[in-house]
């Protein structure tokens, strides 16, 4: 329409197509990934149950706990991680790079058998065939595959990058343009030299690789995605700049330079030279710095507009994703100094603190873009508030619970336990009964939390949700409209920008 | 959207569409992306005293840590001392020990479940098979016995009175130890109603490989271990409550 006249009413005219252009793979990417995400909490559910109750559903073997813990944690990464993920950098770099999409179609296909990999991998892996290593359980056959279909994805962003309008580069843009990179950088050398090019017995090979891969893809990948999300949320909706450009530029250089020495302190006291383990020990400790610049950043850039902060639901949830990400570095980097390891190597703390990172701070950041996307691609609003805060605060409770309790003090009495030599290993495992029941019922309530996103997600999928130009906030403004002012689509009223900018 | 046809209010403009229309519709039609505000670039705040103070404490303790390994290029010293449990601390609790005798039986019923099968739990064998209890090649020598086990017997043979013939492959390999042949000797002299009573030492075994050496290879049979069931080991036996090491049959000295 070459009628469009006023500057800011072309603006929108390209945001729309933008979000137009991408509606189809982005939506995709979501509600898959959000029932991926369902489905890995309920097997994470099943493994958490087997740990304190071995009896339970013992008839069938493949909800034993050494199937479904390795699909539980590949469901939430590839499933679940990968897709929140790849929505994100493809709906933020089109909008920052001002670039409609013009390959959705392909996005999409790709997606599906994004998709379908995963659901194989996750099928093999509960059938007894997966690799048994550890955040790669998927058989190598379906690892390739999800590489060499992560390209058709992520290389559109990069076009969309390299054809962008307008000079300045935003930070978010940084970090989606790094992780872009990041990610078949480790996900590849995490294959190779984990499985691919190793003979049989390579063990303390896999072992080492491994545990860097788990850490490289925690600090390369889903951090980098969480904070180009937060970095764009918070902003965006406070209608504020950031809080100070300079300390997130140095945060994401910190990110960057500390990131991929992280992991190899799990390997403490194996035949490694020592400067490997200690030099990661060092690196998990140095992650709180770009832990703090972006926590600071975000957390002063919401808080310059308390009506935003109290209200938006993306902002809410990214303001709660940018103090994960601060506690979740500080308990890696308690557990990491050398003195703990010995209490935290071996012990369920490792496992309690990937789910802090995957959950309490990566997911918390996806959930924020989410919010915020998907009423733009469907160009509907969120049906409930209501279901939007249960989902906040019932994910809450359970990863400060799994957090606190599993993670801290069960992964701390579980190493003691397993460093009373004259203890039988069965009396270190009694130890840990209470603690195998608090991750279950950490677990019940994300299952619950989920539950209420999933099924909100889904009917937006189906374009059920409010046709209206008033965004779903969380505080009602007045008992009779709960979501305020409906306001009609057809007659539109004039809007106060700062209290619907959401 | 359907395009308007020029209103004829307004002569003047040359434009077929309503342009006030228009621009409702792109807000009507993207009202998300129409509320939105601009990003906003030029956050320029200056950067507090504390994240300075805060992020030079971190960058203190990862050094402390990093530099907290004595050596960090070596292969040989991978473990800091301190680090793992002190072999002193651990190695008395973690020894496997017991009195001979109970040791050995707990063994030698372990490796006596492969001759269950045909020499029966009770050891009482059956029509086909001979029996273990009350056996002369058992009671009498555990060379004779273990000569059997070792290399397999074949040719009849007169057991306990009873004659019969049939064939038994050798039944342990060359991995088996000492302190295993021993255990299933005292196991089988001293099970089934048999009442031999004598403790030979691990280091004793080593007689009968040398037996075993001497000897062609093939299975053994009746006139064989009837020569074997004369001769007897030397050296001195356990005595009786001797503490031992479960793994390696090591003596260990009371404290």
């Amino acid at each position: 329409m070459s009628t469009i006249t006023s500057p800011v009413l072309e603006d929108t005219k390209l945001r729309a197509d933008i979000d137009r252009s991408l509606r189809h793979p982005v939506m995709f990417f979501f509600a898959s990934g959000a029932v991926w995400l369902a489905i890995s909490l309920l097997l994470g559910t099943m493994a958490s149950i087997k740990t304190h109750a071995p009896d339970f559903m013992s008839c069938c073997s493949f909800l034993n706990y050494g199937r479904t813990m390795p699909a539980h944690m590949s469901a939430l990464i590839y499933g679940w991680g990968a897709q929140a993920a790849f929505g994100v950098i493809i709906w933020l770099m089109s909008r920052l790079s001002r670039q409609e999409c013009k390959k959705s179609g392909i996005i999409l296909a790709a997606g599906h058998w994004w998709n379908l990999m995963v659901a194989i991998g996750t099928v093999c892996v509960l059938s007894g065939s997966g690799t048994g290593v550890v955040w790669m359980a998927f058989p190598q056959a379906i690892m390739i595959s999800l590489v060499l279909t992560y390209f058709f994805i992520g290389i559109w962003a990069v076009i969309a990058f390299r054809v962008r309008r307008g000079g300045h580069i935003y930070i978010s843009q940084w970090y989606l343009l790094a992780a872009l990179f990041w990610f078949p950088w480790v996900v590849i050398s995490g294959l190779m030299f984990g499985q691919l090019f190793l003979g049989d017995g390579d063990a303390l090979m896999v072992t080492a690789s491994t545990a860097w891969f788990r850490s490289a893809l925690m600090f390369l990948f889903f951090t980098p995605v969480a904070a180009a999300s937060a970095y764009y949320i918070a902003p965006k909706v406070t209608g504020r700049p950031v809080y100070s450009y300079h300390l997130a530029i140095f945060g994401f250089w910190a990110l960057a330079i500390v990131g991929p020495w992280t992991g190899m302190d799990r390997m403490m006291g194996a035949p490694i030279p020592a400067f490997m383990q200690f030099l990661s020990a060092g690196a998990a400790v140095l992650l709180v710095v770009p832990a703090i610049a972006l926590f600071i950043n975000i957390i002063k850039t919401a808080a310059s507009n308390k009506d935003a902060l109290a209200h938006s639901p993306s902002l809410r949830f990214t303001v709660a994703g940018a103090m994960g990400m601060l506690i979740f570095t500080l308990m890696g980097a308690v557990m990491s100094l050398p003195s703990a390891l010995k209490y935290t190597q071996f012990s369920i703390a490792q496992y309690g603190l990937e789910l802090t990172g995957l959950l309490g701070f990566f997911s918390m950041c996806m959930f924020g873009a989410i919010y915020f996307i998907v009423p733009r691609i469907t160009n509907r609003e969120w049906i409930s508030a209501k279901m939007i805060s249960l989902h906040f605060w019932l994910f809450i409770y359970g990863i400060v619970f799994i957090a606190i309790f599993y993670t801290f003090l069960g992964g701390f009495m579980h190493g003691y336990a397993l460093e009373q030599v004259g203890e039988s290993i069965m009396a270190s495992s009694g130890r840990l009964y209470p603690y195998a029941i608090g991750l279950t019922t950490g677990f019940v309530f994300l299952l619950f939390a989920i539950f209420m996103f999933c099924c909100h997600l889904l009917f937006m999928w189906l374009r059920l949700g409010r046709r209206s130009n008033h965004p779903t906030l969380l505080s009602s403004h007045s008992p009779s409209m709960p979501h305020g002012p409906e306001g009609d689509l057809d007659k539109l009223e004039p809007m106060d920008s700062n209290q619907v900018a959401h | 959207m359907s395009v308007q046809p020029i209103d004829p209010k307004k002569p003047d403009l040359e434009e077929s569409v309503n342009v006030a229309e228009q621009h409702a519709a792109v807000k009507n039609a993207s009202s998300a992306a129409a509320r939105e505000q601009q990003l906003r670039e030029n956050g320029l705040e200056p950067v507090s005293i504390w994240i300075f103070i805060a992020v030079s404490l971190v960058a203190i303790v990862a050094g402390s840590v990093l530099f907290s390994s004595n050596n960090l290029f070596g292969y040989d010293k991978f473990v800091k001392s301190g680090y793992v449990q002190d072999d002193e601390v651990s190695s008395e609790v973690l020894v496997p020990k017991g009195d001979v005798e109970s040791v050995y039986m707990v063994k030698g019923a372990g490796i006596y479940k492969q001759c269950m099968g045909c020499h029966q739990p009770d050891g009482k064998g059956n029509a086909s098979y001979p029996p273990l209890a009350g056996s002369e090649y058992v009671i009498d020598s555990p060379v004779s016995v273990l000569m059997a086990v070792i290399n397999g017997v074949d040719g009849p043979i007169t057991v306990a009175g009873k004659n019969y013939s049939g064939q038994m492959a050798k039944q342990i390999n060359k991995s088996t130890s000492n302190l295993e042949l021993a255990s299933l000797a005292y196991f089988l002299q001293n099970s089934f109603g048999n009442k031999v009573g004598k403790i030979y030492t691990p280091d004793q075994m080593e007689q009968i490989k040398i037996l075993n050496k001497d000897r062609s290879e093939g299975y053994c049979t009746a006139a064989e271990l009837d020569k074997y069931r004369d001769v007897q080991l030397e050296g001195d036996l356990f005595e009786p409550g001797t503490i031992i090491n479960k793994k390696t049959g090591e003596v260990i000295a009371p404290e």
